[in-house]
């Protein structure tokens, strides 16, 4: 069941990394983006974590962290360059 | 020994326990690995939280204020799906309201800032410190007055948690006033300055 | 033959799962920045939540569940920050605002005053 069950899940998360990927390209400014790469990038982080409940090992689990992190400072850095420049 | 240093040891603990946890073991040479990477991150970083002499802790209080901040995240996301599935226009009002906060340690301030975000439909824009103002973004914006209730809503369970008894007086006050204000229909009154 | 604990995950995956589409199709549906922060981090976050919890009832090593908790943890603590840093950002870029936004005071305070 639980193999039905994460299949189903990957499918809409593929779906909503689609539409993020959409947001970035189609973004009308920069702070669009940003915000889309970050929803990105925490797709990626319930997908590992699918994944991990998937199979039942935590081989990937490192990988959630970082890209948690990641996301966190990423999003942080461009949120202050673009304050500072206000670029569109 | 003080506030502070207490706040030290538990960060370093906390680090140590994060550092183990990720290393996936809890031998002595990661313990003491992780410790002295602990002390030193938090030598190098000192926490900006200011003067921490007016914090209590009221356990119960604390217990509340968590399950009150999930049950926010869960009322906020209820909210949130509503407005993407449902006919949107139906109910988004945006809005940026200003809204003053009565004093409150630099604990409760930060607590409550994460705490607001969590919050159906309100979202920190900008934070003022002298004065203490945050303006909010509101995703259905009814009336300014229910803005300003629903963050005091929110501070008072923290305040209630780990603040001093005059602040939560203090927001017990600012409350009677608002809602006084709201029967009468009349503005939003200003903040009174009588908390020291 | 499908446990207790399959079925509570099922669930909990599940809706995490739904949360975060809803937060990926609220970054069309609303008409600016600030809105679509509103759901693209309170939706993610909690979606987080629940399938750090999902997750946590499949693992057979306790050392995997403390590294959840604390993405878990993580999570909770970076989102609100993200977002209004990311709020912060388009308000003061200049981004248009919604067409429906009814009330801006923020427009008319001093600039200086904020940090």
């Amino acid at each position: 069941m639980i193999d039905v069950v994460t299949t189903i899940c990957l499918v809409i998360l593929a779906v909503s990394a689609a539409l993020c990927v959409g947001r970035v390209v189609r973004g009308e400014s920069v702070a669009d983006r940003v915000l889309a790469l970050d929803s990105l990038l925490v797709v990626i982080v319930v997908g590992v974590g699918v994944q991990a409940a998937r199979t039942g090992s935590g081989v990937y689990l490192d990988v959630l962290l970082v890209v948690a992190l990641v996301a966190f400072i990423g999003s942080t850095a461009v949120g202050r360059f673009i304050e500072r420049r206000g670029t569109r | 020994m003080s506030a502070r240093t207490v706040a030290r040891i538990g960060a370093v603990v906390w680090l140590t326990i994060v550092w183990c946890a990720v290393m996936e073991s809890i031998s002595l040479g990661t313990v003491v690995a992780g410790a002295v990477v602990a002390i030193a991150l938090t030598l190098l970083f000192p926490s900006r939280s200011g003067n921490l002499s007016g914090v209590r802790f009221r356990p119960l209080a604390f217990l509340a204020m968590n399950l009150g901040l999930f049950g926010d995240l869960v009322r906020a996301n209820i909210q949130v799906a509503w407005a993407v599935i449902a006919p949107r226009r139906a109910g988004l009002r945006p809005g940026i309201v200003l809204v003053p906060l009565v004093p409150c340690t630099e604990l409760v301030l930060q607590l409550l800032l994460n705490a607001v975000s969590l919050t159906p439909g309100t979202l920190i824009v900008e934070v003022r410190r002298e004065p203490l103002v945050l303006a909010i973004h509101v995703l259905q914006l009814h009336t300014e007055a229910g803005v300003h209730l629903e963050v005091l809503r929110v501070q008072r369970r923290i305040v209630a948690a780990l603040g001093p008894r005059a602040t939560l007086d203090a927001v017990d006050a600012r409350i009677e006033a608002l809602r006084a204000a709201a029967e009468h229909g009349g503005p939003v009154p200003d903040l009174t300055e009588e908390v020291s | 033959m499908s446990t207790a604990a399959d079925v509570v995950t099922s669930i909990l995956l599940l809706a995490s799962v739904t949360l975060v589409l809803l937060a990926c199709i609220g970054l069309y549906r609303f008409d600016d920045v600030l809105s679509r922060t509103h759901a693209a981090t309170k939706s993610i976050t909690l979606g987080v939540i629940l399938v750090a919890a999902g997750a946590a009832l499949q693992l057979r090593d306790p050392g995997d569940t403390a590294k959840l908790i604390i993405a878990a943890v993580l999570q909770m603590v970076s989102a609100p920050v993200t977002a209004h840093i990311i709020g912060r950002a388009a308000y003061w870029s200049g981004t248009d605002l919604s067409p429906d936004t009814v009330v801006d005071q923020l427009a008319d305070a001093d600039v200086d005053q904020f940090d």
